[in-house]
């Protein structure tokens, strides 16, 4: 009984001769804890405008995890037509929380002086690794099925390559050089020599297949973006609006995350 | 392929209500103590009965599962909030200003914390009738289609997701067509008689909400 509570009393806070993990020290992805700023430059400036963004500023108070941001990146990666810039830091942050975590439940699950408040906690940390390894993956492959479908224009153009991560690349010109390969061999060889080609260009109309920057997107404003010129049109896009464009026409907007993709 | 073609261009409904538990936060009445827990998603705590406490919604039906907790259903989940809105939806052409992800936080809290709420049943069929009426300005939205920008302010992520392969795909086709329709402000503005036969009637639903 008296062990118990000693027990129950090294679990509430990190007791320095506790050489146990603690699952809770500081709060993760917060590598600084963000203080609203009150600049009085910033408030008379923006004085000027109608528009005095009170969310923001709360939301500035509560930085986002990065497992948030990395779903919205998922979400923004089934939405595009085409491939978006490669969330690497984001990718590569959640990954080292899922590890230290993982760390910690198991060095805990293994120490029998681990409490029952304790095995409950690691479940609940255990839930929420599968579900941020859940993201990961859902992230990955929603990129793996573009980078495959347009792996002939990624080869061919190094623009677009900096959108993608360095194994994201090489992969999809080795996914290429083999299906190039398998069509040169099964097919290809047997044709006459006009008829080979893979990369033609006929009446304006191009073999190789390209992301269609012209596909319309749901987009949902993230905070007050103001007006935003649409061909036609031009369109007052105020926090929370959802609206139906062209991917082209707002791209500049996704990028920098003034709008999110739903 | 890495992804199957049915999922390819829009998110399943599960993977909706999967983005829905995570980014959404309920209050809970748990009824076991505990002290704060740190979790990739942030610091959540402390537990302590009959304090409530703010958790991730994911977090929250976990606990409902293992009998921990009650779930304090959010303001707008409560049969009063949802009568006011179904009047607001049927009186009006725009849709009722419900959180944008409504429909599944809803489905979540009623499958698995339906006792919490004070007349689940209730507010299941008035959360039906809401969908159907919203799913008639959805339809009646349409027409109002153009190939440049489409408003849809108010409409919620499941209703998108609804809308979506169908309204993707018109759009493309319309662009393709080369702007056989134009907005109805545009069309009025400019004389054109050929492009009145597009016009659409004024007097119907106008889903652009401005």
């Amino acid at each position: 009984m008296s062990r118990r509570n000693e027990m129950l009393a090294s679990m509430d806070v990190d007791d320095e001769e506790d050489e146990m993990p603690s699952i809770r020290p500081s709060t993760y992805g917060i590598t600084e804890r963000q203080k609203p700023t009150y600049d009085m430059n910033a408030i008379s400036s923006s004085s000027t405008k109608p528009m005095l963004d009170i969310d923001e500023l709360m939301e500035a108070e509560t930085p986002e995890c990065a497992l948030t941001q990395l779903i919205r990146a998922w979400v923004a990666e089934r939405g595009a037509p085409v491939l978006l810039e490669w969330q690497g830091e984001m990718v590569d942050e959640v990954m080292s929380q899922v590890e230290e975590q993982t760390k910690i439940v198991d060095s805990l699950k293994s120490d029998d002086r681990s409490t029952d408040e304790e095995h409950f906690q690691l479940i609940l940390v255990q839930t929420e690794v599968e579900r941020a390894k859940y993201v990961i993956t859902s992230y990955v492959r929603a990129r793996l099925s573009k980078i495959e479908e347009f792996a002939q224009y990624i080869t061919l153009n190094p623009a677009s390559h900096r959108n993608l991560s360095g194994i994201e690349l090489s992969h999809a010109r080795k996914y290429w050089r083999l299906v190039e390969t398998h069509y040169q061999t099964s097919i290809l060889q047997g044709l006459p020599t006009a008829m080979r080609g893979l990369d033609d260009n006929h009446n304006g109309k191009s073999m190789i297949a390209e992301p269609d920057q012209d596909t319309a997107v749901f987009i949902r404003a993230r905070r007050n973006v103001g007006e935003v010129q649409l061909p036609q049109q031009s369109i007052q896009l105020e926090k929370n609006d959802n609206y139906l464009v062209r991917y082209r026409d707002v791209a500049y907007l996704i990028a920098s995350g003034a709008v999110e993709i739903v | 392929m890495a992804l199957a073609a049915h999922i390819k261009h829009s998110l399943t409904p599960s993977e909706l209500h999967f983005i829905a538990t995570s980014e959404y936060a309920v209050e809970i009445v748990p009824n076991f103590s505990m002290g704060q827990i740190r979790l990739l998603s942030g610091i959540w705590g402390p537990f302590r009965p009959p304090a409530k406490a703010k958790v991730p919604l994911w977090l929250a039906l976990d606990l409902k599962r293992r009998k921990r907790c009650a779930v304090v259903p959010p303001e707008w989940l409560t049969v009063d909030h949802l009568q006011e809105k179904l009047k607001d939806e049927t009186s009006d052409g725009q849709y009722a200003d419900l959180p944008f992800r409504y429909l599944e936080i809803s489905k979540a809290i009623i499958e698995v914390a339906g006792d919490d709420l004070d007349n689940a049943a209730v507010i299941r069929s008035l959360l039906m009738d809401i969908r159907q009426a919203r799913q008639t300005k959805s339809r009646e939205g349409v027409l109002k289609m153009n190939d440049t920008g489409m408003a849809m302010t108010g409409i919620s992520q499941l209703e998108i997701n609804e809308l979506r392969p169908f309204f993707v795909q018109s759009f493309g086709v319309m662009r393709k067509l080369g702007g056989a329709h134009v907005p109805a402000n545009a069309a009025q503005s400019s004389q054109s008689q050929s492009q009145s036969q597009f016009t659409l009637d004024e007097d119907g639903w106008d889903m652009s909400g401005i």
